[in-house]
């Protein structure tokens, strides 16, 4: 008998230690629990965002998930506390669009180390280990289609503004690399200024403003994103510049939409936030069902809009 | 006696055991080691040597199974489904890349591009040929299949490859050939990449004119960014 005891005693210990260890790695969750997911969406002052959103939520209601949506304002700040709530409330996913490349980072991880898994929507995070799955944009291709797209309209010449959205995001970068990758290589496309708007509609028509002032006689804008598309817009018609200044845009958003068949608005990028949202959410569901094999970057297909194809596009994607 | 002590002993190195357990499982990460390969990778990226490794040591092994253009042309035109299965398509997408290889006629000289005839029973051409002076395309880094979009911590070190892929094609491969001085009637032989969206092959086949409205000037060309170029001597053609 003390033999046995001893063995009993030894697999006891090992047993504490071996779950000392594994549990050093992770947190177990009831099982109730693991019925919440998380929506955190850069901002909601953007219609664009609002319809990404509003496909994650949809999507995984349907799935069977309660959803509880969190805007982070363009705040990186504001966006690490939600993932302090979100790591409190032992959500069991997290449908993320991120405000910052570099800065989302760390949130993404506390919640990887709280055994909470991410799954970004539309805008990366510069890192390839924290979050399961990344869906995003092809925006440097997009930024190339426009480009081209651009060049041509403009019949290889003249001068232009570009309006840039969050510079620390990458989908600034990407359109704006994408679309120099092209226009560049015409020395008679001069751009006389280029400026943040911050992907924000009121700003860029403050930013366009203060540029017409400097530069009364350009050809066109190019903008990194609709509601910038639109503030410029609303700059130029307040300046009686609207007839003969080409405007572009970046997203298929539904106003930009409407003005292109209007004439008012030359093209745009039509990103596909629906697929996006609801890949985001699907996978989230396939990984806890027990799926583990994601790919850690999806990169969506855009597609460019002009007044030629206007008429097979709706708001936000194709018409069916 | 001895039992107790033997069992007081072995307490003793449990415990040890299980206090050196929680500073050793405290102090400790475990990562994958091909993520941290990738990490490395990525903080020494540099997209101008990435390129030139691709193109040098690694681009020549896969063109061996570039696809005859002029089969793929055909398949195009016949059944659209299929020749979608025979590309290599990046993340979630309509459009397809194909790395292919042929002979063509060239039919046209244009500013950026020839036009080549490359189906013998199609008079009209079916293949642009990306010969400017920049090239804004995926097509070669997305083809060759090589290229692994997660593996980049961000997608701008994925896109600046193609465009250094790009600036290859442009000084190694098209400059050389333009320097030839290629002429309307010549042949080509092609090694390239091209990127095919479903909707537009859907619409009008390569090579085909629209036939509805009975306007000739709406062509589908299939756009090749070439990774080798020759053109082919009238005596090598006979030869052939």
């Amino acid at each position: 008998m003390p033999g046995a005891s001893k063995w009993f005693t030894g697999i006891l210990m090992v047993g504490l230690v071996g779950g000392l260890v594994v549990g050093c790695g992770r947190k177990e969750r009831p099982a109730e629990q693991q019925k919440k997911i998380a929506v955190v969406i850069s901002t909601l002052n953007n219609p664009w965002f609002v319809v990404l959103k509003d496909a994650a939520k949809a999507r995984a209601e349907e799935l069977g998930y309660k959803v509880d949506v969190f805007d982070s304002q363009n705040s990186p700040v504001v966006e690490a506390s939600h993932f302090d709530t979100i790591i409190d409330g032992r959500y069991a996913a997290i449908l993320f669009n991120p405000t910052d490349a570099e800065g989302s980072i760390a949130s993404v991880r506390r919640a990887k180390d709280a055994g909470i898994p991410t799954f970004c929507m539309d805008r990366e995070i510069s890192a390839s280990d924290v979050a399961v799955s990344q869906i995003l944009s092809d925006n440097f291709s997009g930024g190339v289609a426009m480009g081209e797209y651009f060049v041509r309209r403009l019949g290889q010449k003249g001068r232009y503004v570009e309006l840039l959205g969050l510079l620390g995001d990458n989908n600034t970068r990407n359109r704006s690399d994408g679309f120099h990758s092209v226009v560049d290589n015409y020395t008679e496309l001069k751009m006389v200024a280029q400026q943040s708007a911050d992907f924000d509609r009121t700003k860029a028509m403050e930013v366009m403003e203060s540029i017409l002032q400097a530069h009364p006689d350009i050809d066109a804008v190019f903008c990194g994103n609709d509601a910038m598309a639109m503030g410029a817009l609303r700059a130029l018609v307040a300046a009686g510049k609207h007839k003969q200044v080409l405007v572009f845009g970046f997203d298929g958003a539904k106003d930009v939409i409407d003005e292109i068949r209007a004439g008012r608005i030359a093209g745009t990028v039509m990103q596909f936030p629906k697929t996006m949202a609801k890949m985001a959410a699907e996978f989230a569901h396939q990984y806890l069902q027990g799926k583990r094999d994601f790919p850690q970057k999806v990169p969506v297909a855009v597609e460019l809009v002009s007044p030629e194809n206007i008429d097979n596009y709706t708001a936000y994607g194709r018409k069916e | 006696m001895v039992a107790g002590l033997m069992r007081l002993r072995t307490m003793v190195y449990m415990m040890g055991l299980l206090a050196l357990a929680v500073v050793v499982g405290g102090s400790l990460e475990f990562r994958r080691l091909d993520l941290e390969r990738a990490r490395e990778r990525a903080l020494r990226f540099s997209p101008a040597e990435y390129a030139r490794d691709l193109w040098d040591n690694r681009l020549p092994s896969v063109l061996q199974d570039a696809q005859p253009a002029d089969q793929l042309i055909r398949l195009f035109n016949k059944d659209m489904q299929a020749a979608v299965t025979r590309g290599r398509t990046l993340g979630y997408s309509r459009v397809h890349a194909y790395l292919l290889s042929g002979r063509g006629r060239i039919a046209a000289v244009q500013n950026d591009g020839m036009l080549l005839d490359v189906l013998q029973e199609d008079p009209d051409p079916e293949v642009f040929l990306c010969v400017g002076q920049y090239i804004s395309s995926n097509a070669i880094r997305d083809a060759s299949g090589l290229v692994d979009v997660s593996a980049f911590s961000d997608t701008m070190k994925f896109n600046r490859i193609s465009a250094e892929i790009n600036r290859i094609v442009v000084q190694e491969v098209i400059r050389p050939f333009l320097d030839r001085a290629p002429q309307v009637g010549a042949t080509v032989d092609f090694v390239g990449a091209a990127e095919v969206a479903e909707d537009a092959t859907a619409k009008v086949p390569f090579g085909g004119r629209q036939q509805a409205d009975g306007t000739q000037d709406s062509w589908h060309l299939l756009k090749v960014v070439p990774v080798r170029l020759e053109l082919v001597s009238v005596t090598q053609q006979e030869r052939q």
